[in-house]
C-alpha cells in the first residue's frame, strides 16, 4: 500500500496557514526571533503572533482550551480542509479515522497554573478545567472530539524526533487497515518555565547576542495521511508519498541516526545514492554533531541540506513535523528551501556536497534529540 | 501465517509489593492494599486513600545512570524491567529491541518539586537536578541507556489506556516483523498533581473503591509499574526461553464524546473490544474471563458494563476489577492488569472484585465478588479506558 499526505495544516512564527508559511519560508522572508512578549523575562524566540482562535475555530467547546490544544485544533482543521474532508465539527463522523500526536511538554501553562494553585492555595482549590487540559493527551482527545475521529487516537511523547514517530505510527495505522485516514498533529507552545530551564541547562540562547546555542520556537503542524488508492478514489490531491521511516536510540559518532536512516531507506526502497535533498533537525544545539556524523555515515555524496530552525526556531515536539511539511511542500513545488544559516549567521556544521541541483524527487527528514533519540523519514514525489 | 508473539518475562510493582510472587499472593488472596496516603498531605482532599507501593525500595545496581537524579517513575520502571529481564533470561545489552512504554505524566514527582521551587523561589533558583527525569519520555531513554539497548523507545501517553496501548503496539510490531523482541509496559508514581486533579474532578472516592457496586462513588489512585518481555515465538524457542503466555489480540478506539467523561452508549469501548477479538481471530465465546477497567466511577462502570453486555450478550463471563486491591495505576494500569491476566491464566484463579456487595442492577454483568481460587482460564480480555476517550483492549492466552 502506498501512503500519501493529502492535507497540510501549519501554524508558526513564519505564518498561520500553509500558504503564509510556504510563502515566507520559500522566499526567505521569515522574521527573526524577538523577545517573547508574554514572558516576564528577556528571552528571545520565534513566537506565533496574531492567532485569533475564535475566528478560525467556530466550535465553542474549545474556547477555554490551552494554547497548545488551540494550536493543534487550528492546524488539524486546515489539514482536513486541504484534504477535502471538510474541517468542520464532526466532519470525520462515519469515516474510519484516527489521530497520532507528538508532544514534548504538553500544556505547560495549564500545568504551571495547576501547580501554582496546589502550592499557593492548597490542592483542593485547583481547577478541574486546568487539570483536564494539562494531561499530555489533551490535544489528541480534543482533535478526536472536535472532528469525531473514532479510530485509535494516540499521543507520543518525545523530543524533537517525536513528530516523525507520530507520522510513523499514523502511517502504520493506515497501512494495517486500522483506519482509512489518520490525522498527525504536533503542537508546542513556548513557556517561560521551560525556556528558563533550557537557557540554564540545555543551550537555549536567551538573546541574539549569545554566540552558541539554539533558539526556541512554537507552533503546530498537521498532516492527513491515507492510502494513495483511497485518495484517488475520493478525488483528493496527493501532496507527497510517505515512503519509509526509522528510529533508533543514538549512540556514539551518530550511529543512532545512521541506523534510523538505513531503516527508513530500506523500507522506502530508495537507494542512498538517490537522496539529494535533506531537511535536518539541526538547531545549533548539542545534537547537531551527532546528526552530521550520522548523515555522513549514510549519505556520502553531494546533497542539499537545510534546517528550518533559523527560520522558525526549535519547536521540540512540533519540530520534525514542520520539517516534514516543508519536505512535502518541496516535493510538490519542485523547490527546496535555503538553509537559513542559523540566526547567529554561521552554520554549526557544514556539508561537503551542498551544491546538488535539480528539483527534488525524494526528501530525507532527520532529527536527533538531546536524550539520544534519532529518527528519519523518507518522502517521495507523487 | 502471522508471527506469534509470546511473553517470556514479566516484572511488576504495585501496592501489593515488589515482584511477581508478592503480587500473585495479593491477587489470589484478594488482599486490600489501599491505605491512607503518606507521600503528601491529603488532609485537604475529598479522598485520602490510595495504593502506594509502600515497601518499594530502589536498590538495584546501576551501570550508567545517577541514582540521585532518578524520579520514582524511573525507579519503578527500572525495577520491573530488571525482574522481567531476569525471568526471561535475556541479555539486553546490545540487543536489537523496541521499547514501548505507557505513562500519563512521566516523572511528575520531580516536576511538581521543580514547579514548587519555581513558584516559591523563582526560575533562577529552582533545582536543575529535578529536570533530569521530569519529562515523560526521559524514563524510556534512561532505560535504553542503562541497559545499552540497541533499538528505539516509544512513549505513549494515552491516559489510562497508555499501558495497554504500549503492549498492543509491541504485539503488532513483533507480529508484523518490525522487531523480534520488545519490552512493553507502563508506569506511574503516586504524585500530588494527579491526586489533586482527580479530586478536582470529584472522581476520587471518600469511602471505598467499589467497581460495579450500586453504591460506588469514585476511584482510588495507585502507583506502580509492570512490563512484559515479548518475543516472536520462533526466536523465544530457539533460545530456550520459558514461555509464560501469548498476546493474541489488540484493539484501540476513541469515544470522540467528551474530554473526561466516557460515552454513555459505550460505542468506543465496544469498538475496541470487538477490534481486539477480531485481531485475535476469535469470538466472544472464546473469552473465559474479563479483567475490567472497573474504576468504580459511576460513569465508567456503567459504560463498561454496557460494552460487555453488547459484545458478550447473555453469556455470563466472569468479570472483575483489581483496582479495589491496588488502586488505579493510570498509565501503568493496562500493563499491571495484563500481568494479572497472565497470572489468572497460569495460576488458575480469578481475582476477586473487592468491595462489591450488591452489583448495580444497571450493570447486569457477572462480577466475581467472592474469591475464585480455582478456575480454568485459557483466554482473558483486559480492558483499559481513559481520559480523552482513549480505549484499548488486549487478549492474552495461555501457551
Amino acid at each position: 500500500m502506498r501512503l500519501v499526505i493529502t492535507g497540510i495544516g501549519v501554524l508558526s512564527s513564519a505564518g498561520i496557514g500553509k500558504e503564509a508559511f510556504r510563502s515566507s519560508l520559500f522566499s526567505d522572508a521569515c522574521a527573526p526571533p524577538s523577545r517573547v512578549g508574554r514572558f516576564t523575562r528577556e528571552i528571545s524566540g520565534f513566537e506565533v503572533k496574531g492567532l485569533d482562535f475564535e475566528s478560525r475555530f467556530e466550535d465553542r467547546r474549545f474556547r477555554r482550551a490551552s494554547l497548545t490544544t488551540k494550536f493543534a485544533l487550528v492546524s488539524a482543521k486546515e489539514a482536513l480542509a486541504g484534504a477535502g474532508l471538510g474541517g468542520s465539527p464532526g466532519c470525520l463522523d462515519g469515516l474510519s479515522a484516527g489521530v497520532a500526536s507528538g508532544v514534548t511538554h504538553g500544556s505547560l501553562a495549564y500545568s504551571c497554573d495547576f501547580h501554582r494553585a496546589i502550592v499557593t492555595e492548597g490542592g483542593s482549590s485547583a481547577s478541574p478545567a486546568l487539570f483536564s487540559d494539562s494531561v499530555l493527551n489533551a490535544s489528541t482527545g480534543s482533535i478526536s472530539l472536535a472532528f469525531s475521529a473514532r479510530g485509535p487516537a494516540h499521543t507520543l511523547i518525545g523530543g524533537s524526533t517525536v513528530g516523525l514517530q507520530a507520522i510513523g505510527l499514523g502511517a502504520g495505522l493506515v497501512r494495517s487497515g486500522a483506519v482509512r485516514v489518520c490525522i498527525i498533529s504536533c503542537a508546542e507552545v513556548m513557556e517561560e518555565i521551560s525556556s528558563q530551564a533550557y537557557a540554564r541547562f540545555y543551550g537555549l540562547k536567551k538573546s541574539q547576542g549569545q554566540e552558541a546555542g539554539f533558539v526556541a520556537g512554537e507552533g503546530a503542524g498537521a498532516l492527513v495521511i491515507e492510502s494513495l488508492e483511497d485518495a484517488i478514489a475520493r478525488g483528493a490531491r496527493p501532496i507527497a508519498e510517505i515512503a519509509g521511516w526509522g528510529f533508533r536510540t543514538a549512540g556514539p559518532a551518530g550511529d543512532g541516526l545512521a541506523g534510523a536512516v538505513a531503516t527508513a531507506l530500506k523500507m522506502s526502497g530508495v537507494d542512498r545514492n538517490e537522496v539529494r535533498h535533506i531537511i535536518s533537525g539541526a538547531s545549533g544545539g548539542p545534537s547537531d554533531i551527532e546528526e552530521a556524523q550520522g548523515l555522513g555515515r549514510v549519505i556520502a555524496h553531494a546533497a542539499k541540506v537545510a534546517s528550518l530552525k533559523g527560520y522558525i526556531g526549535e519547536g521540540f515536539g512540533a519540530a520534525s513535523i514542520m520539517s516534514s511539511i516543508v519536505g512535502a511542500l518541496s516535493l510538490a513545488m519542485g523547490e527546496f528551501p535555503k538553509d537559513s544559516g542559523y540566526v547567529i549567521g554561521r552554520p554549526c556544521w557544514s556539508w561537503a556536497g551542498d551544491e546538488a541541483s535539480g528539483s527534488p524527487e525524494n526528501c530525507l527528514i532527520t532529527a536527533c534529540g538531546p536524550t539520544k533519540e534519532a529518527g528519519a523519514l523518507i518522502l517521495r514525489k507523487v | 501465517m502471522a508471527r506469534r508473539v509470546v511473553i517470556t518475562g514479566v516484572g511488576i510493582v504495585t501496592a501489593h509489593g515488589t515482584g511477581y510472587e508478592a503480587n500473585l499472593e495479593g491477587m489470589r488472596s484478594g488482599k486490600d492494599s489501599i491505605s491512607l496516603i503518606k507521600a503528601f498531605d491529603v488532609s485537604v482532599y475529598r479522598g485520602k486513600t490510595g495504593g502506594e507501593a509502600k515497601g518499594f525500595s530502589f536498590d538495584m545496581p546501576l551501570k550508567t545512570l545517577r541514582r540521585d537524579r532518578l524520579d520514582r517513575s524511573s525507579q519503578l520502571l527500572l525495577t520491573v524491567v530488571e525482574e522481567a529481564r531476569r525471568q526471561a533470561g535475556i541479555t539486553l545489552d546490545g540487543t536489537l529491541a523496541q521499547v514501548f512504554l505507557g505513562t500519563t505524566l512521566g516523572g511528575m514527582i520531580s516536576g511538581t518539586r521543580y514547579h514548587a521551587d519555581y513558584i516559591r523561589k523563582g526560575g533562577g533558583l529552582a533545582r536543575p537536578s529535578l529536570l533530569t527525569d521530569y519529562l515523560a519520555h526521559f524514563q524510556g531513554e534512561h532505560l535504553m541507556e542503562e541497559y545499552g539497548i540497541n533499538g528505539s523507545a516509544m512513549t505513549l501517553s494515552d491516559a489510562c489506556a497508555s499501558g495497554a496501548n504500549a503492549i498492543g503496539y509491541a504485539f503488532h510490531s513483533i507480529r508484523d516483523g518490525l522487531t523480534d523482541v520488545a519490552i512493553a509496559g507502563g508506569y506511574d508514581p503516586m504524585c500530588e498533581f494527579t491526586f489533586a486533579g482527580f479530586n478536582s474532578l470529584q472522581a476520587v472516592t471518600p469511602t471505598l473503591c467499589r467497581p460495579f457496586d450500586s453504591r460506588r462513588d469514585g476511584l482510588v489512585l495507585g502507583e506502580g509499574a509492570a512490563v512484559l518481555i515479548m518475543e516472536e515465538l520462533g526466536s523465544a524457542i530457539r533460545r530456550g526461553a520459558n514461555i509464560l503466555g501469548e498476546v493474541v489480540g489488540f484493539g484501540a478506539s476513541s469515544d470522540a464524546y467528551h474530554s473526561t467523561r466516557p460515552d454513555p452508549d459505550a460505542r468506543g469501548a465496544i469498538s475496541a473490544i470487538r477490534a481486539a477479538l477480531d485481531d485475535a481471530c476469535i469470538s466472544a465465546s472464546d473469552i473465559d474471563y474479563i479483567n475490567a477497567h472497573g474504576t468504580a466511577t459511576p460513569y465508567n462502570d456503567l459504560m463498561e458494563a454496557k460494552a460487555i453486555n453488547s459484545v458478550f450478550g447473555k453469556r455470563a463471563v466472569p468479570v472483575s476489577s483489581v483496582k479495589p486491591m491496588i488502586g488505579h495505576l493510570l498509565g501503568a494500569a493496562g500493563a499491571v492488569e495484563a500481568v494479572v491476566s497472565l497470572m489468572a491464566i497460569n495460576e488458575g484463579f480469578i481475582p476477586q472484585n473487592l468491595n462489591c456487595e450488591s452489583v448495580d442492577p444497571a450493570c447486569r454483568i457477572n462480577v466475581v465478588r467472592e474469591p475464585a481460587p480455582r478456575a480454568s482460564i485459557k483466554r482473558v480480555l483486559s480492558n483499559s479506558f481513559g481520559f480523552g476517550g482513549a480505549n484499548a483492549s488486549l487478549v492474552l492466552q495461555g501457551f
